[in-house]
């Protein structure tokens, strides 16, 4: 079903492919996206090396629900999605969120709502908040706990467990209004976190927010989050005791 | 395996440490041989007759007495070349009364300067850990590190924008200090992500820079502190990796 007043800005990552496919099979379809291309050789920060991937069981067993959205073919560029779903897209050449073509074809889209999924570590600016149009983000950490950068791997290490939370952004980092969370146990294969499993539960929150949208035709802002510890990126170290931790397993 | 967050001078290239990639349970040797050579440097470098400063002796013991409570068997892990009967003689280590009116004069309306913003975080956290304006300065610090991957000398009002030199040595090592010590008092673990982060900034910087500008002493402290640290958690989260 396609939802008229969502639309989505995605840039090329493999959080957007996520994001896609799931809303696809859960017939949650936004009435547009404006994907960011990546023109450059770089691989930017989400985006993934595709040889990293080649051999990498995409077909994976998921025992638990919790997992139903980590099912997804990382290779499948955005666009082919797109296509496929009959899903109206523009593709700007820019990885600048606030390049002026972005913010206009924004402006110039009649929804109301964007679901956000941008590059990594870029902050929303006022002028895509003067646009009027609200921005559905799901953070990667169980609000209000873990705000900020690479949560999940701090709360592996302190709670043994991940999260999500949907919110609508502001000008402030994750300091909401919060719409939805929850939080998931470990996945099997920690390595696969930054790409798989991370975007898999932000993707899993997206869906049940948008279920729930549709089924009461709007969003229900849970709590405004002024409280809560923010993190920075986690040091690589840290990251591998994330990773290897044998405890609670 | 070479450990790769220090290979290059960090306050030149720094380092985001953005979707580092997974390299196997062999980093933990790779950093534990990059520290100890820096270690082995420092102990090489002192003087016999040199003797440790209050400000290392007094972290030296709080960070000794919360191992004792917390984790004694990482006690013996932690030995930093310190002259023990220099840490003996102190009597009165607190200055309590300058430290609480130091911590209160410091205010975001106006500029910082940031060797005694740290000083005063310093003796504030060893008076008092859970005041809650040493969290509230020492996350302002964090955040301004943890974005520009500097600290500036002076912070302008409002603690966003920096000025001044922002290569000292010496602001960097006391950053790694406080961490410490703050992280020994309340084992949260983004103060030890942040710590690393300033471990591996120092140790990307020429040996004979650091030797002139930290104290002596000061370098081991800061290094076998965080070394403990991650043996402990390393240990509590069932990880074992081959030590040379």
């Amino acid at each position: 079903m396609i939802m008229n007043d969502i639309a989505m800005m995605a840039a090329d990552t493999s959080r957007s492919r996520v994001y896609v496919q799931s809303l696809v099979r859960n017939n949650l379809l936004p009435r547009f996206v404006l994907v960011l291309g990546n023109k450059a050789n770089t691989v930017l920060p989400g985006q993934i090396n595709n040889s990293d991937f080649e051999n990498t069981n995409q077909d994976m067993e998921i025992s638990h629900d919790y997992w139903s959205e980590a099912n997804n073919n990382l290779l499948e560029p955005i666009q082919a999605t797109l296509e496929a779903s009959s899903i109206e897209f523009e593709q700007l050449e820019t990885t600048n969120l606030h390049d002026p073509a972005v913010i206009k074809s924004i402006c110039d889209r009649p929804e109301s709502t964007f679901i956000y999924s941008g590059y990594g570590g870029v902050i929303l600016r006022k002028e895509l908040f003067l646009t009027g149009k609200k921005f559905l983000h799901v953070h990667g950490g169980y609000l209000p706990n873990y705000k900020g950068s690479t949560t999940n791997y701090y709360s592996l290490i302190v709670d043994n467990s991940i999260g999500a939370s949907s919110l609508f952004l502001d000008e402030d980092i994750d300091s909401g209004p919060m719409l939805r969370r929850k939080k998931f146990p470990p996945p099997e294969d920690r390595t696969q976190i930054d790409h798989i499993y991370d975007s898999a539960a932000r993707a899993k929150v997206l869906v049940e927010t948008l279920q729930e949208y549709q089924n009461s035709g709007e969003f229900q802002c849970k709590a405004d989050l002024e409280k809560g510890e923010t993190y920075f990126i986690i040091h690589p170290i840290l990251k591998h005791i994330a990773i290897l931790s044998k405890n609670n397993r | 395996m070479n450990y790769l967050y220090n290979q290059q001078n960090l306050l030149e290239a720094p380092e985001k440490y953005m979707y580092t990639k997974y390299q196997g349970i062999d980093l933990f040797q790779s950093y534990l041989n990059s520290r100890n050579n820096e270690l082995k440097k420092c102990r090489e470098n002192i003087s016999r007759s040199s003797s440790s400063s209050l400000i290392i002796q007094r972290a030296f013991i709080v960070i000794k007495q919360n191992l004792i409570s917390n984790s004694p068997n990482a006690l013996k892990s932690f030995c930093p070349h310190i002259k023990q009967e220099d840490v003996k003689n102190i009597n009165s280590p607190f200055d309590t009364d300058i430290d609480l009116a130091r911590m209160n004069n410091i205010f975001l309306d106006e500029s910082v300067k940031t060797s005694i913003l740290l000083d005063t975080l310093f003796g504030s956290i060893l008076l008092d850990v859970n005041n809650i304006n040493n969290k509230i300065w020492l996350d302002r610090l964090v955040q301004r590190f943890e974005v520009t991957k500097k600290l500036y000398e002076e912070y302008l009002p409002g603690f966003r924008k920096g000025r001044g030199q922002n290569n000292l040595i010496k602001l960097y090592w006391l950053f790694a200090l406080v961490l410490s010590i703050y992280y020994a008092e309340t084992n949260q673990i983004k103060y030890l992500s942040t710590l690393l982060k300033v471990c591996d900034l120092i140790t990307s910087l020429p040996f004979k820079d650091l030797a002139r500008d930290i104290p002596e002493f000061g370098l081991d402290l800061v290094l076998s502190s965080e070394i403990v640290f991650l043996e402990i958690l390393l240990k509590a989260k069932g990880i074992e990796y081959d030590h040379e």
